[in-house]
């Protein structure tokens, strides 16, 4: 649509003098010229779709994931307070669950109210050993989501993950105070699961990180057109007598 | 027969090269090069991310930039053609590249989403004196803009 607006303000700007020179006016600006226009006038080179920085971005992509991935762990090894929501009680009880800093196991234990989260030897506390996860789920597919068959708003399902271990029969229940936890942890327990991280929150992140590298490898091409297909490569030098040896300096 | 490049000191790679040759040198996009020698349709040099590892490209895959060379020969050093102000920009964004990575994975939330503004705001400043379309006034405005955020960025 946007496009068509341009053809169409393009046309206008050039001022034809009639419908006819209008049409043929509007015609000679067909769809790709006009997308050619846009890249080069308006967008910058990162932001383009062209072939060979798609292709860049792409490279750039694994090594940003596995940022991605250390964050999740180191924020899970500083851990985090969750609520257990009791129809019963006032008040909802707390607890926090905690990542060990080798990563092999979750340490979680009650909380009193205004207690600052614990240290992992402190309080009586509960283990699963990592090796023992067998599966993440989330939502509606929670143990403790099908429970009240339905009767759970929205917002406490897409708060809502567990963690099934030894055997699948048991289950740890999580209800995150924020999606952004929810994120953290589904994404963190993914990791320790050796599966591909999924949430909203990793992809907005990684078009953060990635926007920014992609544009600092573009710096020195400023203003340097980039072919969009490879150019062709000349046949092998007849010989590789160079003028300057390096052997010595590298050794 | 391999001659020493006078002019085709420094360029910027255009395309990827897989170095899919004999003694080829592997190139990603954006990468900039330092050239020693060529033949015919071919150029030796190294990428300055990799000093150490020489090997040859097609002339075709680097846009060339104006340098200044001194000391020229085996040990050159080449150092390319631009507003200083620019190269400075350049170098302390990479730098802080490195850091801004290291804020995100250490959860410096406030520090990270600060200095990523900071980032893109000396991009565009950057791209706008590159420009070539800024008066001698407003090139003294984006310099003094461009050294405001530099100090931001060292504390």
């Amino acid at each position: 649509m946007q496009v068509v607006r341009e053809q169409i303000t393009r046309t206008l700007s050039s001022k034809p003098t009639s419908l006819e020179l209008f049409k043929n006016k509007v015609n000679a600006l067909n769809y790709s010229e006009i997308l050619k226009l846009r890249q080069t006038e308006r967008l910058h080179q990162e932001e383009t779709l062209a072939p060979p920085v798609l292709e860049l971005k792409e490279r750039l992509k694994p090594e940003l994931l596995e940022l991605i991935r250390q964050q999740r762990l180191n924020r899970l090894c500083h851990g985090t307070l969750f609520r257990k929501i009791s129809s019963r009680r006032r008040q909802d009880k707390l607890w926090y669950c905690r990542l060990s800093p080798n990563h092999k196991v979750l340490h979680y234990g009650d909380v009193e109210e205004d207690m600052e989260m614990p240290s992992i030897e402190a309080l009586q506390e509960r283990v699963i050993p990592v090796a023992d996860i067998k599966n993440v789920v989330m939502g509606k597919d929670c143990p403790h989501m099908k429970e009240n068959k339905g009767k759970q708003t929205k917002e406490v399902l897409d708060l809502a993950f567990s963690i099934t271990y030894d055997v699948e029969e048991y289950s740890l229940n999580f209800i995150a105070s924020s999606r952004t936890d929810f994120c953290l942890w589904t994404d963190g327990l993914s990791v320790l699961l050796g599966k591909e991280m999924s949430s909203e929150s990793m992809r907005s992140e990684l078009e953060i990180l990635l926007s920014m590298e992609i544009k600092l490898r573009l710096l020195d091409l400023e203003n340097v057109p980039i072919p969009d297909t490879a150019p062709p490569i000349p046949k092998p030098p007849s010989n590789f007598n160079f003028c300057y040896d390096f052997s010595q300096a590298e050794q | 027969m391999w001659t020493p490049t006078e002019d085709e000191k420094i360029g910027v790679v255009v395309c990827s090269f897989r170095g899919s040759v004999s003694l080829g040198l592997t190139l990603e996009l954006g990468e900039t090069v330092h050239i020693l020698e060529k033949c015919e349709g071919w150029y030796r040099g190294f990428s300055t991310k990799k000093p150490s590892i020489k090997g040859i490209f097609p002339a075709g895959y680097v846009h060339l930039k104006k340098a200044v060379v001194t000391n020229r020969g085996q040990y050159e050093t080449v150092v390319p053609l631009e507003d200083p102000i620019i190269t400075e920009v350049t170098s302390t964004l990479q730098e802080w590249s490195v850091l801004w990575k290291q804020l995100y994975v250490k959860h410096k939330v406030d520090l990270f989403y600060k200095l990523r503004h900071v980032m893109n705001e000396l991009i565009d400043l950057r791209r706008q004196l590159l420009s070539g379309h800024l008066t001698q006034d407003q090139v003294r405005e984006v310099k003094r803009h461009i050294t405001v955020r530099l100090d931001w960025g060292n504390e």
